[in-house]
């Protein structure tokens, strides 16, 4: 028995010091390919299969590993340590096709293909290479997408045409996993016992049906079956019981409307955009142009356990400004939650605007309940990134007030008004976490707080002189959106600078020169161009380089072709139609947006959970390989893309 | 004699075979100490190469329990294998047969392999009651031959152990004196070694055995058992 034992524990023990000694040697190499590009989406167990098939070589500086019209590859290459140039070369002139640093791989095109190679591949430093074999890539390839999507999209791209890249590229980007919410159909999580009734039903008959069917809710339809409104718990409670009504009255005295409406295609993520929108709990679900389901707030928070639409409902409910600011606390949680969930940026942001504009909203109406009905309509409007319903994190206040021509002999008194009460929105929202422009551009103050005869004089002055400050002014400016009040005010005015700007060759060309004047880096190399002194040594301003460049393009493009819409994607799915720029580069350019705004948000997040102030300067070295490949991609079509402006505008490029 | 000649004819049949078509083993083994009539070897760690290609996942990793009482305790510190962990390992025998089917038609290559060999050979005749005498490669040897041949810095010559070559080559060493990690420095050693001996057109076994086999021995053993680490 004893002898039994040892045996056991002999056998247990030699397993344990070969798997551990045999994963210590292999391990490095594993721990290597996780960081890698698509091995890093594949389990620790599908890694190590990988491994025990991988070699290892080494290539001296200069040695060519592949050769142009040479045999085809066998191997895919990972490049442990080293970089490699690809060149071809046509009629004696070397073209270079790219750089491969670490972590980037080669080879594959042709490993696929089995054709020979297209291009040469010379080692530009010396390099170790692990060479994984061709028939463990095929089987990857065939077992897991996630690796197929990948290499499809980083090295296929370029030899596929349009159609079918499109197709891929749009997954690409949302790395999720399993996300639920971005991921889940509303018809998944909806609940399909919908039960309709006539319009004319009375409220007892309507309430014992749902009795009847312990059901929340009832749609309520017209004659030809269309779907007018809904009655819920609450609208029985506050519309019947409380206020005493007769239970003979028809429903749709009763029902709560218009009744929005998702498709029961729609991912969740949509359903609680649109809930936020209207603020309401209940949506129909529409499939095939039929009644599928309702889907509730309730349904929403139990598939993820909590919800952006909580902290809408704190903000309703607060009537003072302390109330805002705990609930606007919250906006960090629930940006931290949606980027933990893989949400795609332009998601986000969203969220981010819509939580935003509700706590201005709340705040001007405290101010009119402060300072009384105002003497003549106005409408508040929000700048820069605010008005591209692109904030981020909290960000500075960029704001302004329109309000309408009054009268000659109230003009002070107007203007007195609105002083005070835009300085009361000023200090409030500073309460809730929004500091004030360091560039005074809110409209406390006088400048920015005009009638709407003032703002176009602003706009032509802006436009016909575009010197210094004014063309500065414009972008910030042009991107205005109405936030509250009288929005029609809004309307004119954008109607009034699409107007005058459409032909102004001049200001465009000065809007076309701020766009190409900060290039992105292309020439690095195993690092970035990255700030070259001062306290951001080292690290690369995303805003500058990516984000802004992008953003300065399409607004050129929107002033030039007339779009009244202020966000860039929405900018660009309107420009789609009406640029031919856009129209070749559209998908590419909304990806790159979302990627760069995504890296942005979620720098600013972690910056936040260390407790500093969120900046716009990321260590390019604290980036996954995939990250640093695609960012590589994205600034070579910004660049790309300020090539195009340059010829496009090159008269008036100065 | 009738051995010896074998071996000879063995090392006739493969001088013609390319460096790049050879199977080799690149092995190290710890050691209970350096007499090789009283100590033991206590783990084999092997890896495969083919030409300068190493193969990850073909790696060999067996820890042994010695049959010798006497311990020294610099092998200890060096390995961090305490006695008591060794005496529930298996028995050599098994393990040399299983290493055997491994390294079968391989050349051995190693840091100073001789020292590995005379063991492996020793342990094989002891337990195995088998005959066990491979072609060995010195990655040591061949190393100094690339000194001496102004290929190399003369900057290296008095290198000897494992750890200085590696970083003279500018191999990255991390998880020394475990078995299996040393042989795999070893295999990268192995690797830049050959490029080195493809540019001076070295390209068969043949010319590899001659700058690198230690039965072209000579005042180098002393050399060696300073280098070799136990």
């Amino acid at each position: 028995m004893i002898l039994k034992y040892s045996h056991i524990n002999r056998v247990a023990y030699i397993l344990h010091i070969f798997i551990y000694f045999v994963v210590k040697i292999i391990e490095d190499i594993m721990e290597f390919l996780k960081a890698v590009p698509p091995f890093e989406f594949l389990s620790d167990e599908v890694i190590n299969s990988v491994t025990v098939k991988t070699s290892m070589e080494y290539y001296p500086k200069g040695t060519h590993i592949l050769l142009q019209d040479g045999p085809p590859s066998e191997f895919l290459y990972v490049i442990k340590k080293g970089g490699v140039k690809v060149y071809r070369r046509v009629e004696n002139e070397e073209i270079i096709i790219d750089y491969r640093s670490e972590g980037d791989s080669f080879g594959f095109v042709s490993l696929m293909s089995g054709d020979k190679s297209r291009a040469n591949i010379v080692a530009i430093d010396d390099t170790i290479c692990y060479l994984i074999p061709k028939e463990t890539i095929s089987t990857l390839i065939n077992k897991y997408p996630e690796v197929r999507d990948f290499f499809l999209r980083s090295f296929m791209n370029i030899y596929l045409d349009k159609g079918y890249r499109d197709d891929q590229s749009k997954k690409a980007i949302t790395y999720t996993v399993d996300k639920i919410l971005f991921t889940t159909p509303v018809e998944e999580i909806a609940t399909k016992n919908v039960v309709a009734v006539n319009e004319t039903t009375s409220i007892r008959d309507a309430a014992k049906i749902m009795c009847e069917n312990s059901i929340s809710s009832l749609i309520v339809i017209d004659d030809q079956g269309i779907p007018l409104g809904i009655i819920t718990d609450k609208d029985l409670r506050k519309k019947v019981v409380a206020s005493a009504r007769n239970v003979d009255e028809p429903v749709k005295n009763i029902m709560s409307y218009p009744i929005i409406k998702i498709d029961a295609k729609d991912f969740c993520f949509e359903a609680v955009v649109r809930m936020l929108k209207y603020n309401i709990h209940h949506l129909l679900v529409i499939k095939n142009g039929k009644i599928n389901g309702i889907i509730t707030n309730h349904d929403i928070m139990m598939l993820q356990g909590f919800s952006p639409i909580t902290i809408v409902r704190d903000l309703e409910i607060h009537q003072t400004v302390e109330g805002l600011i705990n609930a606007s606390k919250q906006v960090n949680t629930i940006v931290g939650n949606l980027i933990s969930q893989g949400a795609k940026a332009s998601n986000i942001t969203r969220i981010i605007t819509e939580i935003n504009d509700r706590i201005v909203r709340k705040i001007i109406q405290f101010a009119e309940r402060e300072f009384g009905q105002p003497p003549v309509p106005y409408c508040w409007i929000a700048l820069g990134s605010e008005g591209r319903k692109e904030q981020t994190f909290k960000t500075d206040q960029d704001n302004a007030l329109i309000y309408a021509d009054p009268p000659q002999e109230q003009q002070e008194a107007v203007q007195k008004y609105f002083i005070e009460f835009t300085n009361y929105v000023k200090e409030n929202l500073l309460k809730c976490g929004f500091p004030p422009c360091p560039g005074d551009i809110m409209a406390s103050n006088p400048k920015w707080c005009q009638p709407i005869r003032v703002w176009k004089k602003y706009f032509s002055q802006w436009i016909y002189m575009p010197k210094g400050e004014n063309i500065n002014l414009s972008n910030i400016f042009f991107d205005f959106r109405g936030i509250y009040g009288d929005l029609t005010l809004e309307e004119n005015l954008r109607d009034y600078l699409l107007g005058i700007v459409k032909d102004q060759k001049v200001f465009l060309g000065y809007l076309a020169n701020l766009a190409v004047r900060n290039k992105p880096p292309l020439g690095f190399f195993k690092t970035f161009v990255v700030e070259k002194s001062g306290e951001h040594k080292d690290k690369l301003n995303l805003k500058i380089k990516g984000i802004a460049p992008i953003i300065d393009i399409i607004r050129l493009f929107s002033l030039e072709k007339g779009v009244k819409e202020t966000s860039t994607l929405e900018r660009i799915e309107i420009l789609k139609n009406k640029h031919t720029v856009i129209k070749d580069y559209a998908d590419e350019i909304i990806y790159a947006f979302e990627f760069l705004t995504l890296l942005r948000i979620r720098h600013q997040y972690e910056q936040i959970l260390q407790g500093k102030m969120p900046d716009n300067f990321i260590d390019p070295e604290s980036l996954s390989n995939l990250e640093k490949k695609l960012l590589k991609d994205t600034f070579q079509l910004i660049s790309k893309l300020q090539d195009i402006l340059i010829e496009r505008y090159k008269l008036m490029i100065i | 004699m009738i051995r010896l000649f074998r071996k000879k004819i063995e090392k006739n049949a493969v001088s013609k075979q390319l460096i790049a078509d050879t199977n080799f083993v690149v092995v190290d083994t710890e050691l209970t100490g350096l007499n090789e009539f009283k100590d033991n070897i206590i783990a084999i760690g092997a890896i495969k190469m083919k030409g300068k290609t190493i193969k990850i996942g073909e790696v060999f990793y067996r820890t042994v329990s010695p049959t010798t009482k006497k311990f020294r305790k610099e092998s200890i510190m060096i390995h961090e294998i305490t006695p008591s962990e060794l005496e529930t390992c298996p028995k050599i025998g098994p393990i040399l047969r299983e290493f055997k089917d491994f390294s079968k038609d391989c050349i051995f290559v190693g840091h100073c392999v001789d020292i590995d060999l005379s063991f492996l050979k020793r342990e094989t005749r002891n337990n195995l009651k088998d005959f066990f005498d491979p072609i060995g490669i010195d990655t040591l040897l061949i190393y100094k031959w690339l000194i001496n041949k102004g290929i190399l810095s003369q900057d290296f010559i008095n290198k000897n152990s494992l750890e200085d070559i590696a970083l003279s080559l500018g191999i990255e060493v991390r998880e020394l004196h475990d078995a299996l990690s040393d042989a795999f420095i070893t295999a990268q050693i192995f690797q830049k070694l050959i490029i080195y001996l493809t540019e001076l057109k070295i390209f068969t076994i043949g010319e590899l055995i001659n700058i690198g086999s230690i039965d072209n021995r000579t005042s180098q053993t002393i050399i060696k058992k300073e280098a070799y680490q136990f």
